[in-house]
C-alpha cells in the first residue's frame, strides 16, 4: 500500500514528464531532415565556442551523431534533471504535504516510507529516461533512418544514472528546506552551473561525457569508472536524506 | 511502569527551538480507561501525543506506550501498529476518495476490522466514491474517526475528535466512542477544549498547563476531592494565609472569601473556623471551575 501512496503522490509530475519527454524526443527526430538541409557553415576559428559549434555541425551530418548530440547529450539530460528535481522534492514527509500526520501515525517506519518513495521515484525516472529514448528507433525506422534499440538503451541508462544523482540531491534538500521551491531551484542551479562549466572548460570533469556515454558513441566502451562515481554519489545523497528524515521532528 | 498503565511518561520534556512544549510531564493512563486531556492552546497536549506516536523525539525524560519506548524507531512502529491517531486538523490524503483511503488503511493496519468498517461507513453516511478534498469538515472528522476505529487499535489517541461536528453529530460520536471502548476494550485518550464532552465520557482526566500535568486522576476522585469553601465574615475577609494542604486558590471579595481545595473540605473548614467566619458553605465544583482555577488564564 505504501507503493500505491508513493505512486499517487508522484504520478502527476511523472506523467507530465513522460509526455513532455516523448514529445521532445519525437520533435528531435523530426528535426533531423531540416538540419540536414542546412548547408555548410563558415565558422571563424576565433569565435568563442568554435570547437563546440564545429563538433555539433560535424555530428549532425549523420542521424546517429545528430541524435546522440541533440538528444542524449543535451535535451534528455536537461529535461531529465528538471523532472528529477520535481520528483525528488515531493517526498512523503514534506511539512507542506496534506495528510502528513496521518502518514506519520501509520504503522510503517520512516525508513520504510522513504525507501518506498525513493524506489518509486527512481523507477519513474528510469521510465522517463528509457521510454522517450525508445521513440527514436521507432520514429527513425519510419523515417528511413535506422537506429539501434540497444544503443538507445545504453545512452538512456547512462543518462538515468546522472539524473538519479540529481534526484538524490533534490530528496536530500527537501529534508532540509520546508518548502518545495528552494530544493528545485538549487538542483536546477547546480545542473546549469555544471553545464556552463563543461561548456567553458570542455571535458574538465567529463560529467556530460560520462552521462551521455561519449566513449561508447565514439569507441564502443562504457564509462564504468565515471558511472560508478555517480552511483556512489547518488547512493550517498539518498542515504543522507534517509538519515535526515529519521531525525526530523514533527 | 505501573502494571496497568498503557501510557506512562516520566519527566518528559520536549523543546522546539527555544520553546518548551512539554516540561517534565509525568502522566499515566490505565488500560481500558477513557482519559480526557485538557489544557489551553499550547499547553503541550498535541506535542505529548506526537511524542507518544514517535512523530517527535523527547528532549529528555521517557515516554512508554504498551511498555515500549516511544523514542525507539522499531518500538515506535509496534506502538503505531497497536494504536491509531486522529489529528486535530483531520488531515487525510486529499488525492484519494473515501473508498480508496479506507482500502489503503485496511492494507496498512494488520488488524483491520472489516465488520466495523461496514457498520461505521453506514452510520457515518460516508460515500465511498466521494473525494476527500470535497468533504465537509464534519464528514472529514467522521472519516478520520472511522479509520481510527476500524484499525483494530487497542489505544485510540484522539486530538479534538469532535471538532467540526454539529451538536447532534457530536453527541452521536461521543456515544459511539463510549460504546466502542466498552465493546472492544480499547483505551481512549482524547484531548479536547470541550469540557462538557470530557465530563460526559471520560473516567479520567489530566489537565496540562505549560507542558506539565497540574491535575490528573480518576474523574470521580477529583470531583470528590475538589470542593469550594465559602466563608462569610462580618467585616472584610481577613488576609491571613491558610495552611491546609491542597488549597488551589483563594479569592477575597469584600466580606466573602472563596477557597478551592483539592483535598476535601474537612481540614480546611477546621482551619477556617479559627478565622471566625459568620457562615461556612461547602459546595461541589464543576470540571470547568477546576480547569479555570488550575490553569493560569491570561486575558
Amino acid at each position: 500500500m505504501l507503493w500505491y501512496k508513493a505512486w499517487l503522490d508522484t504520478r502527476g509530475r511523472f506523467l507530465i514528464g513522460l509526455v513532455l519527454l516523448v514529445l521532445a524526443a519525437a520533435g528531435n527526430v523530426a528535426g533531423f531532415p531540416h538540419v540536414q538541409r542546412i548547408g555548410a557553415v563558415d565558422l571563424d576559428p576565433n569565435e568563442p565556442f568554435h570547437q563546440q559549434l564545429s563538433d555539433a555541425i560535424e555530428l549532425s551530418r549523420t542521424f546517429r551523431g545528430f541524435v546522440w548530440h541533440e538528444w542524449f547529450r543535451q535535451s534528455a539530460l536537461s529535461i531529465g534533471a528538471l523532472f528529477a528535481a520535481l520528483l525528488g522534492t515531493s517526498h512523503i514527509f514534506s511539512s507542506s504535504r496534506r495528510g502528513l500526520l496521518f502518514t506519520l501515525s501509520l504503522p510503517a517506519s520512516r525508513r520504510h516510507w522513504f525507501a518506498t518513495r525513493a524506489a518509486t521515484g527512481l523507477a519513474e525516472l528510469l521510465v522517463l529516461m528509457v521510454v522517450p529514448s525508445l521513440v527514436i528507433p521507432l520514429l527513425g525506422a519510419a523515417m528511413g533512418q535506422p537506429y539501434g534499440v540497444g544503443e538507445a538503451l545504453v545512452y538512456s541508462l547512462c543518462g538515468f544514472v546522472g539524473v538519479a544523482t540529481f534526484f538524490g540531491l533534490a530528496l536530500l534538500l527537501s529534508t532540509i528546506f520546508h518548502d518545495a521551491w528552494r530544493p528545485i531551484l538549487i538542483v536546477c542551479l547546480v545542473a546549469v552551473c555544471v553545464s556552463f562549466f563543461e561548456l567553458l572548460v570542455p571535458n574538465s570533469f567529463g560529467v556530460f561525457s560520462v552521462l551521455s556515454a561519449e566513449n561508447y558513441f565514439r569507441g564502443g566502451s562504457l564509462p564504468w569508472a565515471g558511472l560508478s562515481v555517480f552511483v556512489v554519489v547518488a547512493a550517498a545523497l539518498l542515504y543522507a536524506a534517509a538519515r535526515n528524515i529519521e531525525r526530523l521532528d514533527f | 511502569m505501573t502494571d496497568s498503565a498503557i501510557i506512562e511518561t516520566v519527566e518528559l520534556t520536549k523543546i522546539y527551538g527555544d520553546r518548551k512544549a512539554v516540561d517534565g510531564l509525568n502522566f499515566s493512563v490505565p488500560q481500558g480507561s477513557i482519559c480526557g486531556v485538557l489544557g489551553r492552546n499550547g499547553a503541550g497536549k498535541t506535542t505529548t501525543l506526537k511524542v507518544l506516536l514517535g512523530m517527535a523525539r523527547p528532549t529528555s525524560g521517557t515516554a512508554r506506550v504498551f511498555g515500549l519506548d516511544a523514542a525507539n524507531n522499531e518500538a515506535s512502529v509496534e506502538i503505531r501498529r497497536r494504536c491509531s491517531f486522529v489529528s486535530e486538523e483531520k488531515d487525510l490524503y486529499d488525492t484519494m476518495t473515501v473508498g480508496e483511503i479506507v482500502r489503503f488503511a485496511a492494507g496498512v493496519y494488520p488488524r483491520w476490522r472489516t465488520d466495523l468498517e461496514q457498520r461505521y461507513q453506514t452510520a457515518f453516511a460516508l460515500q465511498p466514491l466521494a473525494s476527500i478534498k470535497q468533504l465537509s469538515r464534519g464528514a472529514r472528522t467522521r472519516l478520520a474517526l472511522l479509520l481510527a476505529l476500524c484499525s483494530g487499535a487497542e489505544l485510540l489517541l484522539l486530538d479534538e475528535p469532535t471538532s467540526g461536528l454539529d451538536p447532534a453529530a457530536n453527541e452521536e460520536v461521543l456515544q459511539l466512542l463510549v460504546a466502542h471502548a466498552a465493546r472492544e476494550g480499547a483505551t481512549i485518550v482524547l484531548s479536547s477544549h470541550h469540557l462538557v464532552d470530557i465530563e460526559q465520557i471520560a473516567d479520567r482526566i489530566a489537565i496540562l498547563d505549560h507542558g506539565r500535568a497540574v491535575v490528573q486522576g480518576a474523574l470521580d476522585d477529583i470531583r470528590e476531592r475538589y470542593c469550594r469553601v465559602q466563608l462569610v465574615f462580618d467585616g472584610p475577609a481577613p488576609e491571613a494565609a491558610l495552611h491546609t494542604p491542597g488549597i488551589v486558590g483563594v479569592k477575597r471579595d469584600g466580606r466573602v472569601m472563596r477557597v478551592l481545595s483539592s483535598a476535601g473540605s474537612e481540614r480546611l473548614v477546621a482551619e477556617a473556623r479559627a478565622l471566625n467566619p459568620i457562615a461556612v458553605d461547602v459546595t461541589p465544583v464543576t470540571l470547568k471551575e477546576i480547569f479555570l482555577e488550575t490553569v493560569a488564564v491570561e486575558i
